[in-house]
């Protein structure tokens, strides 16, 4: 084999080599174990993060429940081009478009209903990816609970309250 | 013939024939945006560039759409065109370029994205940046007819449109305005489109400059569903697309037949699917009881349980009074395969003697000026169920069976195959209204439901298959392009469970076994002399004509559908 | 009336104690895991978690008892008691203090001390295969069926080194009377060390320990059950207290188990600094307490081993069974038997 090639495979150990004596009697390796398991045993750190009363940070790019964003004027930024709805691999966003009212000047389009059932989201992000208005995005609200299904059928009015990413980079 | 060469394999073509269409029609595809096989070569738009030597051209690219095949004259050589040389490929992106300079790109909120022209091949051939700086030109947006909005912004000043008004139309209500950049097509002064044509520019407007009111906003067309249907508003049967969004139909579209309705459809027809979606549109059967107090009220059953009971009343005048005393009405907007099982359930499993049918007023006959025709008859099938229920039926059977009402000698009556949006003659409502039983199958709560003992729902055209006869006898096939509403069916299904009600009204029919239209058709051919020889695969999505029949009654003119190539 | 009170009494304290220990050795089973796997375990219900056994108790009682309808009721019914009853009857020999003397009389601390003891113990400790093979043949599941039948198998396999084992350590002893096998280890070698079985018979030791595992279906050893391949295995079909009744049975038979192993090996209840031969309350309790902390760290590293070791194959399974333990036990029994003339 040529040694100089650095992208060869891991060699793998010769066949038939045989297992050494005190792999074959099991009781050393099972002492070396039964030692690693009771050093964890006494350990005093461990992973576990108690919940509610502890949280861990959420990193800023965290997939949370969604956002749709307000332009300067406090208006709704989408403008009910569906590209979210086509990226979305659950369908889980509907939208219903219409013509804005007469004193939107600058645009024509926006959507009268924006419906993105919760349930059915996979929270993967390619809404936000697809959205060539930087309209919509996934926040970082991780606690997401509610005692009906229906409140997790976010409408317009609730994707439009909901918190901007960059006002809680933190929260839970 | 004449012979030509297109990317080094030699062709053979009568001369004068457009070289662009040929290449389309060979599966050498050329982009372009100005040219259509239905208007007049304008060669403006520049997209349909080729690499062309040979002839007496000077060597170079050229628009393809201009040349023609043409023999080569002493000392010429063979005309020999190259679609995708590295000059053409060169030209098109600059020819793109351009054509973005003052283009605005909301491709987001345009309704065209996804079947534009000028997107499509902005990414097939286009350059993926423009060089552009300048700030853009600013174009109008208005209203340029009833049905259609024109955004300047997005014109590419192909003139399709406005040769489409001239040309076919005949009205010429359009122009292209302004000068140099700011091109842009206008209405002429106090010259709205109002033709009955207008909203054709629609669907040949390469881009999203002239766009549909009614369909603005209600779908994004990547995520419709189409299905091959038939225009039911006159008898002319154009070929259209259905496309559907969630259930509900968002707009009809002409599809090409050279020998029906060329690649037009008239706005009447396009705009006449509102009804399917109508509030009383009928989900459920009901049926009429009375309350203590004497009023009408309506209760809902299930479809077994109605028709089991029409056929209980029918077969119960029958043994009583005789087939004589029932009376059919079916309607010019069934289908050829409902007529036919209309024919067999009323003539000869119940006897009755006496059929008749409904049809929508008329209207106005309209031609255009290249030989598109607006039918006065506005119903889709008359010639249908005139072979199929027999010329003398059609025509009076619908009199003969009001007299037997009034006589007394009719007892009941099943009316079958509502027209949409109908208010029917007010004589027939007097008539219906001595019957001692009536059953009513329609699409929606119409005034003739209003007068049935049992109403029954069926489904619109687009809810269900079938074939119509148009006028000039030609048999085409609608398809099904969304479901009907609650339990309502297609009325092959309904007439076909009618039939396999046992004679004692048990209402068992859901066991039998129901035949789609298909296997309906083939019966009809074998036993109508009219419809021999025809099949349902075989009528395809351009149909078939009727055996006799010319094709002559709205044909259009034969140079118009030569010129299609 | 006296004589009848005192038996009655010992099996209600000592049963109260056998099913109360049950739910807390869940309880250290689910911590102990936790910290092995650097985790925090159950730490909610109560302090330290300490009433999560109760929660998960209440939890089992009311959920609904499913009984599907392809099963063999009568089967399916009876698998879950077979399954735990005779372990718990192990019990009934296992003396767990010396003997006291209470108002006069003399009592052994251990339900029924009979001379017969280990033979009573290996009879009964083999008929507890019956509730896992029938949990599986009436469950009518084919992954319960192959639980059953890998149980079957297992434990014939492994009840025969145990048993050889033991025969070693009864050669020994030269008693059955499992009274007389503790109070022989409770004497002492040169004054320090115990004279246990252990030191005895280490080989005997080894095979009875590994056997254990096998014998009560635990990790290493837990093909039977075998989430990954057979879903649960024999109690697949099982909801509610019957299937809470399985996972009791499992626990005794590890508390049995661990119990014979301090009985036969480790000295019983005997312990430095307690008189074999005192008859005093007090002395009694410290054996019991001395029993049930020996018991208590075999039953630790039961689970200890469990968090350690990954399931065995079948087949190793087998091998290690019938190629390497049987002859061990054996040569062990040759060994002992020459020593012994000797
Ligand atoms: S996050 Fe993914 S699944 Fe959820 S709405 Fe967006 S695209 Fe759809
Ligand atoms: S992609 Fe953005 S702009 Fe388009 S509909 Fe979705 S949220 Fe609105
Ligand atoms: S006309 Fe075509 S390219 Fe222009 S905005 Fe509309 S979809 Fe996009
Ligand atoms: S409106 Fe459309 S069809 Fe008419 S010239 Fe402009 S781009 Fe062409």
């Amino acid at each position: 084999m040529d040694a100089a090639a650095p992208h060869d495979e891991p060699e793998s150990p010769p066949a038939g080599e045989k297992p050494s004596l005190s792999e074959e009697l099991y009781l050393p390796e099972i002492l070396k174990g039964l030692a690693t398991t009771f050093k964890h045993l006494i350990r005093p750190e461990k992973f576990t993060v108690e919940y509610p009363e502890k949280k861990k940070p959420i990193p800023q790019n965290f997939r949370g429940e969604h956002a749709l964003k307000r332009d300067a004027q406090g208006r709704v930024k989408c403008v009910a081009c569906f590209l979210c709805a086509t990226a979305c691999p659950s369908e889980c966003i509907h939208i219903t478009a219409g013509p804005t009212p007469p004193e939107w000047t600058d645009r024509e389009k926006y959507p009268t209903k924006f419906e993105i059932d919760m349930l059915r989201c996979i929270y993967c992000g390619m809404c936000e990816e697809a959205c060539p208005c930087d309209a919509i995005e996934l926040t970082s609200k991780f606690y997401q609970v509610s005692e009906t299904r229906e409140e997790k059928y976010f409408g317009k009015d609730t994707l439009l309250r909901q918190p901007m990413k960059r006002e809680y980079p933190d929260q839970g | 013939m004449t012979k030509f060469k297109v990317n080094g394999k030699e062709y053979d073509a009568p001369a004068g024939t457009n070289l662009l269409q040929f290449c389309l029609d060979h599966q050498i595809y050329i982009p372009h945006n100005c040219y259509h096989p239905a208007l007049t070569v304008a060669g403006n738009c520049r997209m349909c560039m080729v690499k062309g030597k040979g002839l007496d051209l000077r060597p170079g690219v050229m628009t393809s759409c201009t040349l023609s095949v043409r023999e080569p004259g002493p000392k010429q050589e063979m005309l020999e065109i190259e679609t995708e040389a590295p000059e053409v490929i060169k030209a098109r992106e600059g020819v793109l370029e351009f054509l973005l300079i003052n283009h605005p790109l909301d491709c987001p909120v345009c309704d065209q994205a996804g079947e534009c022209y000028l997107q499509d091949y902005s990414f097939t051939y286009g350059k993926d940046r423009s060089r552009f700086v300048e700030p853009k030109n600013i174009r109008h947006t208005k209203d340029v007819g009833d049905h259609v909005k024109i955004w300047g912004n997005r014109c590419i000043v192909c003139t399709r449109c406005v040769r489409f008004c001239e040309e076919v139309v005949g009205t010429g209500e359009l122009a292209v305005v302004e000068r140099g950049d700011r091109n842009v097509v206008d209405n002429f002064p106090g010259l709205p489109m109002s033709n009955l044509m207008s909203s054709n520019t629609v669907d040949i407007c390469p881009v999203g400059a002239l766009l549909d009111k009614e369909f603005l906003y209600q779908a994004r067309v990547w995520f419709m569903e189409t299905a091959e249907s038939v225009c039911p508003s006159c008898s002319v049967g154009c070929n259209t697309k259905v496309d559907t969004y969630q259930g509900a139909v968002k707009r009809f579209r002409p599809r090409e037949n050279q020998a029906v309705n060329q690649w037009w459809m008239c706005d009447i027809g396009r705009y006449n699917h509102k009804f399917t979606a109508a509030p009383d549109r009928l989900g459920l059967p009901k049926r009429r009881g009375t309350t203590a107090a004497g009023a009408v009220e309506w209760t809902r059953c299930s479809l077994d349980g109605a028709l089991g009971d029409v056929r209980t009343a029918l077969d119960r005048v029958v043994h009583a009074e005789g087939g004589a005393a029932v009376a059919g009405l079916a309607s010019a907007w069934m289908s050829n395969e409902e007529l036919w099982l209309f024919k067999g359930l009323m003539a000869d499993m119940i006897g009755a003697r006496d059929l008749g049918l409904l049809t929508a007023p008329d209207g106005v006959r309209t031609t255009f000026k290249k030989g598109f025709v607006i039918e006065s008859d506005r119903n889709p099938n008359r010639r249908g169920a005139a072979e199929i229920l027999g010329r003398a039926a059609a025509e009076r059977g619908l009199a003969t069976v009001l007299d037997g009402i009034h006589a007394g000698r009719i007892k009941a009556a099943l009316v079958i195959g509502g027209i949409p949006e109908w208010a029917p003659p007010p004589e027939l409502v007097a008539a219906l209204r001595k019957l001692a039983f009536l059953a009513v199958v329609d699409v929606a709560d119409s005034p003739l439901a209003a007068l049935a003992h049992l109403v029954i729902p069926g489904a619109t055209w687009v809810e269900k298959d079938g074939t119509f006869t148009n006028a000039q006898g030609r048999v085409q096939r609608f398809t099904r392009a969304l479901a009907p509403p609650g339990v309502a069916a297609a009325e092959t299904e309904l007439l076909q469970r009618l039939a396999a009600a046992s004679a004692a009204g048990a209402p068992d029919a859901t066991g039998a076994k129901v035949l789609s239209a298909q296997s309906v058709f083939g019966d009809l051919a074998a036993r109508v002399a009219a419809f021999a020889g025809l099949n349902y695969h075989d009528i395809g999505t351009q149909g078939k004509l009727l055996a006799g029949a010319t094709g002559a009654a709205a044909a259009a003119p034969a140079g118009a559908a030569a010129s299609g190539g | 009336m006296y004589a009848f009170l005192i038996p009655l009494l010992k099996i209600v304290v000592v049963m109260a104690g056998l099913f109360g220990a049950v739910p807390v050795l869940v309880y250290f089973e689910r911590r102990i895991a936790a910290f092995i796997q650097d985790r925090l375990g159950p730490n909610r219900v109560g302090p330290m978690g300490l009433f999560q056994p109760l929660a998960d108790a209440i939890k089992m009682i009311f959920k609904e008892d499913i009984v599907p309808d392809h099963v063999d009721r009568v089967l399916y019914v009876l698998a879950p008691v077979l399954a735990f009853v005779p372990p718990a009857l192990a019990f009934a020999v296992i003396p767990f203090g010396h003997p006291i003397r209470l108002l006069g009389d003399r009592i052994d601390l251990a339900i029924a001390p009979a001379g017969m003891g280990v033979l009573f113990l290996l009879a009964v400790g083999s008929t507890s295969v019956y509730g896992i093979a029938f949990g599986g043949w009436a469950s009518n599941n084919k992954f319960s069926l192959l639980g059953g039948l890998r149980s079957s198998a297992q434990m014939i396999s492994y009840e025969i080194p145990l048993v050889l084992a033991l025969v070693a350590v009864l050669m020994t002893a030269g008693t059955l009377d499992l009274g007389r096998i503790v109070a022989q280890q409770a004497e002492f070698h040169l004054g320090i060390l115990p004279a246990w079985n252990l030191f005895h018979q280490p080989i005997a030791f080894l095979i009875f320990f590994i056997a254990a595992f096998a014998e009560t279906n635990r990790l290493p050893f837990d093909l039977p059950e075998c989430e990954p391949e057979l879903i649960g295995g024999y109690h697949t079909e099982y909801s509610s207290m019957k299937f809470a009744m399985f996972m009791m049975g499992e626990y005794v038979a590890m508390i049995s188990m661990s119990a014979l192993l301090v009985t036969f090996f480790l000295g019983g209840w005997s312990f430095p600094g307690i008189d074999p031969t005192s008859t005093a309350l007090l002395s009694g309790i410290a054996s019991v307490v001395a029993f049930a902390a020996k018991v208590a760290a075999v039953l630790f590293v039961f689970m200890w081993v469990r968090w350690t070791l990954p399931r065995f194959r079948y087949d190793q399974l087998m091998n290690l069974g019938w190629k390497v333990l049987i002859p061990l036990a054996l040569l062990n029994i040759m060994a002992t038997g020459v020593v012994g003339v000797a």
